[in-house]
């Protein structure tokens, strides 16, 4: 939910639309900065564009918008999920994105079920699920379903039942 | 325009038992997804998409447009049972639907969000099988810079409809746009912006982008939710014990009709704001509550009534048919939800355009008709397993977050079989935590992304025309520069009339009245 224009707000400037505009049009230069520096950027082509434009185009719409948040009436506002990020919370979503990940990794020399269910066991016991036990139990039936269902609609999937096994 | 023989053949398509049992598997996993708190249709739509590769199309439409329909009902189902709408499109439901339940009339509650759901929801598709195919053959005249210029309006419309604030609408609109450039030149062919990666030169895949933004970025932010402090499904879960017994009163027909001044109400608001691209359900739901609750004073809306459920209900499910008539007509997305049923067409091999009721006639005809048939089966398998969802509605969330995630890396990997759709999803999903925390919308980004290739197409055909010049090629008839001033006039009354944020005074007036009335009953 956003504050009424012109009131501060509680939080860090950091946190605020100001800060975030800023932030972005800085990432989006940058970004820019190395595209310029390509060489497909100046191709030209048949009809007279350069291959960079469009790429150029939807970057100058960014850097526009961007700054946008940045100077507008609402730039001293923080919408009220921002006022309660923190780093922690990055971290988090980080972390978890790098576990999902490890868990695909993990699925074509360990075969679907085991990471399969570790995954679902651990998030389950880290996000609060209680007792234990119906965390251990439910993960490796949650995988089985899963598998199931999927091997039965014959879709693709990133490794074998279990290990060595097709 | 009619052409018989492809209405007999979409009715071969749609008619056989595969269809017909998609779509029921899309109804009632729908309605599931609309009861569970925290999943909304996008999710559940997106979650789908890597399933309908492996269908034929009558198959892929059904079990999309029937989930669809299943999860905009399926959240009044924990917005009446415990305040906590299963999506924010049901949020205006819960100042009446909740009450209702208080006052021992849930299972009232209940049927009339059903039923007002389904008429609306019918009569709306009605509206979109008339007017559809005549607003495509006018979009069949426009030339590349009308094209362009419509295209220009939509993404203001988008920009300046979809979220609380402007500037970040556009901001993802642009996103959206410049990744939709990466890959290769869609005139050419030649590659660009792929980072030296060779595995970009394809561009960025719609499916992992399209789970990642709707399903893991949620889930992400869920699961750190739920690692801060909240066991707040565990409050809730067992309110609902006593509900939707069969000692509870049902819905008379004669109280069904009695609400079709809130079902009309529903059904024109939701229809119109349907229609307009960024809009979507919620506004229609709380735009359709709060005309009905001015309009008829005399029904006392927000004191616990049906009229309130069926004018909340009607509005949110009118949007469902006619959000498809910009991706119909003009091949451009109104809503997240359609870009996805426009994602999973292309999956088929059918891009969305006006050209598609003259090349895939069959295909317009059978999905006309799931939309049709989608409200039959909403309706009963609604009726029958009300109370089954309700009860799915308090599934603890440390179960749900962890096996959505498993699913959307399966879900991402399987539609090409590549491992870097996985990291993509993964990128996109921690890039649409973000914006969700800083209130992006990523609706206009999906659509920008889906209608940013034949933006380029249009715009370039225009100037090339032209012989490059860009005055005459972009600027060359009346329509177009009418567009123009539409795309200006969208942006700078967007910035001056803050509707979003009357929208939303609205809707916390709402919320206020509400809460007051719940403390004055229970004085």
């Amino acid at each position: 939910m956003q504050h009424k224009p012109g009131h501060r707000a509680p939080a860090g400037w950091w946190r605020t639309n100001q800060a975030v505009g800023l932030l972005i049009a800085i990432g989006v230069i940058l970004l820019f900065a190395y595209l310029w520096q390509q060489d497909w950027f100046h191709r030209e082509q048949r009809d007279g564009f350069i291959l960079g434009f469009f790429p150029g185009l939807g970057l100058a719409a960014m850097l526009i918008t961007a700054l946008a948040l940045a100077v507008d009436r609402w730039r001293h506002t923080a919408v009220e999920e921002m006022q309660s990020l923190g780093w922690r919370d990055l971290l988090w979503s980080v972390a978890l994105s790098a576990a999902a990940l490890a868990m695909y990794s993990l699925m074509e020399p360990l075969g679907m079920l085991l990471p399969m269910a570790a995954f679902l066991g651990l998030m389950m016991l880290l996000l609060g699920l209680r007792p234990w036990y119906l965390a251990l139990a439910l993960a490796p039936a949650i995988s089985l379903i899963i598998l199931t269902v999927f091997a039965l609609l014959g879709i693709r999937l990133p490794g074998a039942f279990l290990p060595l096994l097709i | 325009m009619f052409q018989p023989d492809a209405f007999i053949e979409a009715l071969y398509l749609v008619l056989n038992w595969n269809t017909l049992m998609w779509l029921t598997i899309g109804v009632f996993v729908g309605v599931g997804l609309g009861a569970i708190p925290g999943l909304t249709t996008s999710t559940g739509v997106a979650l789908m998409l890597p399933l309908t590769f492996t269908l034929d199309i009558t198959g892929a439409l059904g079990l999309v447009i029937g989930l669809y329909k299943g999860a905009l009902f399926g959240g009044s189902i924990s917005a009446i049972s415990f305040a906590t709408p299963g999506a924010p499109d049901s949020a205006a439901t819960v100042f009446d639907g909740y009450r209702m339940t208080q006052k021992g009339q849930g299972r009232k509650a209940l049927l009339t969000s059903l039923y007002s759901s389904v008429t609306a929801d019918s009569l709306s598709d009605v509206l979109v099988i008339l007017i559809a195919p005549m607003m495509a053959l006018a979009a069949l005249q426009f030339g590349p810079a009308e094209r362009t210029w419509l295209m220009v309006v939509a993404i203001a419309l988008l920009g300046a409809l979809s979220g609380k604030h402007v500037a970040k609408g556009l901001f993802a609109a642009a996103i959206g746009l410049y990744i939709g450039t990466i890959g290769s030149d869609p005139m050419g062919g030649a590659s660009r912006n792929t980072f030296g990666l060779a595995w970009l030169r394809d561009g960025i895949s719609l499916v992992p982008l399209i789970i990642g933004l709707f399903a893991m970025s949620r889930m992400l932010e869920q699961a750190v939710e739920l690692l801060h402090e909240s066991r707040l499904g565990h409050k809730v879960e067992r309110r609902m014990n006593d509900l939707f017994s069969n000692k509870e009163d049902g819905l008379t027909f004669r109280e069904y009709l009695s609400n079709w001044r809130e079902m009309g109400i529903g059904l024109g608001v939701g229809s119109f704001v349907g229609m307009l691209p960024g809009l979507g359900a919620t506004v229609a739901s709380f735009l359709s509550y709060g005309i009905a609750k001015r309009v008829l004073p005399h029904k006392k809306i927000g004191t616990g009534v049906m009229g309130g459920v069926a004018a909340a209900e009607s509005g949110n499910n009118a949007t469902a048919g006619p959000t498809l008539v910009p991706l119909l007509a003009f091949g451009i997305p109104g809503s997240a939800t359609a870009a996805l049923i426009g994602g999973a067409l292309m999956l088929q091999g059918i891009t969305p355009s006006p050209r598609m009721f003259e090349l895939h006639a069959d295909v317009i005809y059978a999905l006309f008709t799931i939309l049709i048939l989608a409200n039959l089966f909403n309706l009963v398998i609604g009726r029958g397993f009300a109370f089954f969802y309700a009860k799915l509605g308090g599934l603890p969330k440390p179960v749900l977050v962890p096996t959505i995630m498993v699913l959307a890396v399966i879900g991402s990997f399987a539609t090409q079989g590549n491992p870097y759709d996985v990291g993509v999803m993964l990128f996109f999903g921690f890039i649409g935590f973000f914006m969700r925390r800083f209130g992006i919308p990523e609706a206009p980004l999906i659509i920008t992304f889906l209608i940013a290739p034949m933006l380029e197409e249009s715009m370039r055909r225009a100037v090339l025309i032209s012989g490059g010049d860009w005055l005459g090629g972009l600027f060359n008839s009346p329509l177009s520069l009418i567009l123009m001033g539409l795309a200006v006039l969208v942006l700078v009354l967007s910035y001056r009339m803050r509707f979003s944020e009357r929208l939303e005074a609205m809707a916390h007036e709402e919320e206020e009245e509400s809460r007051g009335a719940n403390s004055e009953s229970h004085r």
